[in-house]
C-alpha cells in the first residue's frame, strides 16, 4: 500500500451553482420585484412548494430565497425578492438576460400529499405570501383534490400588497374564501383594518379536517398559532415555515441551527408539534 | 518489544517525506508554535506542550476558495479548486486527532462536504502522545486520552533519545516503510492524564436553558470570537464573494463564530439570537448538547485552548461544573 492516495472525491458537488438566466422582472411594490428564471441546462428546477434556493450574484455573493412558483406551472421558476441586503439589492439592479447561479432546491417543503382531501387555511403575513404562493398555486391547480380553501392575508399597509392581479382572481373565485387586512389603511383602502388575527373572529374552521399553513414574520407566529389552536386544530396540522440565515443550504455552515435541527435540511417547513418544545424556534 | 525511532532517524524520515508530501508539523511562527508546512525537519519544534491553534486549518482552512469564477464576454466558467498534494500532519496531539473524527460527523454526513473530504482522504496523521496535561486540559472528560491512538495513523510516545512507534492503520504502516526503526525491551512511559470532570445530564442541561446564569456569564464575554478560532472542532463558516478584478472572482469560505453579533441576523433585520446571552449559551449547548443529540459525539475534545486563551477567563470546565452542580 502507498500512503499517498490519489484524490478520488468528486468535488463537483454541493457548492457549485447551476447557471440560470433571468427572463423577466416585474415590479411588485416599491421594495419587492418578481424575477422569472430558467436554468440554462433547460431542466425544470424541480422544487416542491415551500422549498428554497441559494441564489448567486457572482462577485456579490449568495443568499437563500424561497421559491414563489409552483412546480405545476412550467419549467421556469419565480423568486419574489425584497431588496434588503447585498445580494438582493444586486438582483434588483439586474435586467432580463442576466445570469445568476442557483443551488438547490433545498429543504423540506409543504407536505402536499398529506394535505390532499383536507380543508386548507392559508395565513400569510407580509412577505410570508412569497413562499406560501407556491403552495396556493399547487392547491388551486389541483383544486378538486382539496376541501374548503381559505386565504387570509395581512400587510402593514395597502402599498405592501404583493401579487395584486392574483389577489383579485382569488377574491373573484367562488371556491376560495379570500380575506385581506392591513394594519394601517390609506385613503384608497375600503377593506379590513387591523392585524391579521382580527380576521379569525367568526371564521368558520372545521377542526376535524383542516390544515393551517402559516407563513409570516416571527412576531406573527405566536399570535396566529394561538388563534388556530383556539379553533381546535391539533398541533400536527399547523404548518409554519421558518426564516433563518441559511448560508450553505446543506447542513454545514451552522447559521440556521435551532438546537440540533438544521432549518435548511429539516425545514424550513415544520409542524407546530415539531417546534413547540424547540427552544428559540418561535 | 517496542518499536522505536531515534531523533536522528526521525529527522531523516521527515526530510524524506517532504519529497512526496506537504509535511505539516509544529513550527515556530513569531512567538507561537503552530502546525505549518515545513521544508526540513530542522524547522520542527519537538518540545511543545500545546500549539496555539489546532491543525483544523489544514482540513477547514481559515479562508478557502470553494468556487473560482471566471467571467468574460463568452460567459461564465465555474471552477472547483483542488488540493495539490497529499499531506502528512506530524506531531498531532490525540485530542486534535479526535477533533477530526468529531468534525467528520457533520462534514461527511450527506451531502458530504467534498473539500473537507478530499483533505481527510489525503492526509496521514502522525501523533505524539502528551506526557502530562497542560493548563486547561480535560481530554479525559470528553472521551479522549493523552495517549489515545484510535484517531491517528501512527502514534509516537517520547522515550529516552527518541520515540516508541506504533503504526495504527495500514496507511500508517505504509508511511513508515522508509523509516529506520529499532526495537527496545522497555515499554513506553505511561502518560499522566487530567482528572475527568463530571458532565451534566441532558435533563440538567435542558432544565438550565432559561436561567439567569447565561446572562451573567455573557456580561464577561467580549464577543472576540477567539474561542471559535482556536477550537479544533468549531466548524461554522461564512461564505463571501471576493472579486479580484471584474473577471476573476473567488467564492471564499471563512471561519465564522457564533459570538459574532451578526452570525444569525437575517437580511431583514430579525435576529433569532440577538444578544451575547443567547449567543454564548448557543456555543455551549451546541458543543455539549445539540451536537451529541445529532451525531452521538460532543463537539469538544477537551484540548483546553479556549480555557487558556479566552481574554475574559470564560472557562468551559467551570461551566460544565456550574451546570452539573447544586
Amino acid at each position: 500500500m502507498d500512503a499517498r492516495l490519489l484524490p478520488t472525491v468528486d468535488l463537483d458537488t454541493i457548492f457549485r451553482p447551476r447557471l440560470a438566466q433571468l427572463l423577466n422582472v416585474e415590479e411588485m411594490t416599491a421594495k419587492e420585484k418578481l424575477f422569472t428564471f430558467q436554468l440554462k441546462d433547460g431542466t425544470p428546477l424541480g422544487q416542491d412548494p415551500g422549498q428554497f434556493v441559494e441564489v448567486s450574484v457572482f462577485g456579490i455573493g449568495e443568499a437563500p430565497i424561497s421559491v414563489s412558483s409552483s412546480p405545476t406551472r412550467g419549467d421556469t421558476f419565480e423568486l419574489c425578492v425584497r431588496a434588503v441586503g447585498n445580494v438582493t439589492n444586486a438582483l434588483h439592479r439586474m435586467a432580463p438576460g442576466a445570469t445568476v447561479g442557483i443551488r438547490g432546491p433545498f429543504g423540506q417543503g409543504f407536505p402536499v400529499e398529506e394535505m390532499r382531501g383536507r380543508n386548507v387555511l392559508f395565513v400569510a403575513g407580509g412577505l410570508g405570501l412569497v413562499p406560501l404562493r407556491s403552495l396556493i398555486h399547487a392547491v388551486l391547480d389541483m383544486r378538486q383534490d382539496f376541501g374548503a380553501v381559505t386565504i387570509l392575508y395581512g400587510t402593514k399597509n395597502p402599498s405592501e400588497l404583493l401579487f395584486r392581479n392574483e389577489l383579485a382572481q382569488w377574491e373573484a373565485r367562488d371556491d376560495v374564501d379570500y380575506q385581506v387586512t392591513v394594519d394601517v389603511a390609506d385613503e384608497s383602502w375600503r377593506g379590513n383594518v387591523g392585524v391579521i388575527t382580527t380576521l379569525f373572529r367568526g371564521l368558520p374552521v372545521d377542526p376535524r379536517n383542516t390544515v393551517a399553513v402559516i407563513v409570516g414574520p416571527p412576531v406573527m407566529y405566536r399570535f396566529v398559532i394561538r388563534e388556530v389552536l383556539g379553533k381546535g386544530l391539533p398541533m400536527g396540522r399547523i404548518l409554519v415555515s421558518l426564516e433563518r440565515r441559511m448560508k450553505c443550504g446543506v447542513g454545514k455552515c451552522g447559521h440556521c441551527q435551532i438546537n440540533g435541527v438544521y432549518v435548511c435540511q429539516k425545514g424550513p417547513v415544520f409542524t407546530y408539534s415539531e417546534l413547540r418544545n424547540l427552544q428559540e424556534a418561535i | 518489544m517496542t518499536q522505536t525511532i531515534s531523533r536522528a532517524s526521525l529527522a531523516l524520515w521527515l526530510d524524506a517525506l517532504t519529497r512526496d508530501y506537504t509535511v505539516i508539523a509544529p513550527r515556530r511562527v513569531d512567538k507561537l508554535v503552530l502546525y505549518k508546512p515545513i521544508s526540513s525537519a530542522e524547522e520542527m519544534v519537538y518540545d511543545f506542550g500545546r500549539t496555539g491553534l489546532s491543525a483544523k486549518e489544514h482540513f477547514l482552512p481559515m479562508m478557502q476558495s470553494i468556487v473560482n469564477i471566471h467571467k468574460d464576454q463568452n460567459g461564465l466558467i465555474l471552477e472547483v479548486p483542488r488540493l495539490g498534494r497529499s499531506q502528512v500532519i506530524f506531531g498531532l496531539r490525540p485530542c486534535d486527532a479526535r477533533a477530526l473524527r468529531v468534525l467528520d460527523a457533520v462534514m461527511l454526513s450527506e451531502p458530504a462536504d467534498a473539500y473537507y473530504g478530499e483533505r481527510r482522504e489525503n492526509t496521514v496523521t502522525v501523533g505524539i502522545a502528551c506526557k502530562e496535561p497542560q493548563e486547561g486540559c480535560f481530554c479525559t472528560s470528553m472521551g479522549g486520552a493523552p495517549d489515545d491512538e484510535k484517531d491517528l495513523d501512527i502514534l509516537l510516545v517520547e522515550m529516552n533519545d527518541g520515540y516508541a512507534v506504533k503504526a495504527v492503520t495500514d496507511r500508517g504502516r505504509a508511511l513508515l516503510a522508509g523509516a529506520s526503526l529499532s526495537e527496545a525491551d522497555a515499554p513506553p512511559p505511561v502518560s499522566k492524564a487530567p482528572e475527568a470532570l463530571q458532565l451534566p445530564t441532558l435533563e440538567t442541561w435542558q432544565g438550565r436553558f432559561n436561567e439567569a446564569y447565561w446572562a451573567r456569564l455573557s456580561d464577561r464575554c467580549l464577543g472576540c470570537r477567539l474561542c471559535a478560532y482556536v477550537c479544533p472542532t468549531c466548524y461554522c463558516f461564512d461564505v463571501r464573494d471576493y472579486a479580484e478584478n471584474s473577471s476573476e472572482i473567488k467564492r471564499l469560505r471563512c471561519w465564522d463564530s457564533c459570538q459574532a453579533s451578526g452570525c444569525y441576523r437575517l437580511a431583514g433585520g430579525h435576529n433569532p439570537r440577538p444578544t451575547k446571552r443567547e449567543r454564548l449559551r448557543q456555543r455551549f449547548y451546541h458543543k455539549l448538547v445539540y451536537y451529541g443529540q445529532r451525531f452521538q459525539v460532543d463537539l469538544c475534545v477537551g484540548c483546553g485552548r479556549c480555557v487558556v486563551q479566552c481574554p475574559a477567563n470564560i472557562d468551559i470546565r467551570e461551566i460544565i461544573a456550574d451546570v452539573a452542580g447544586q
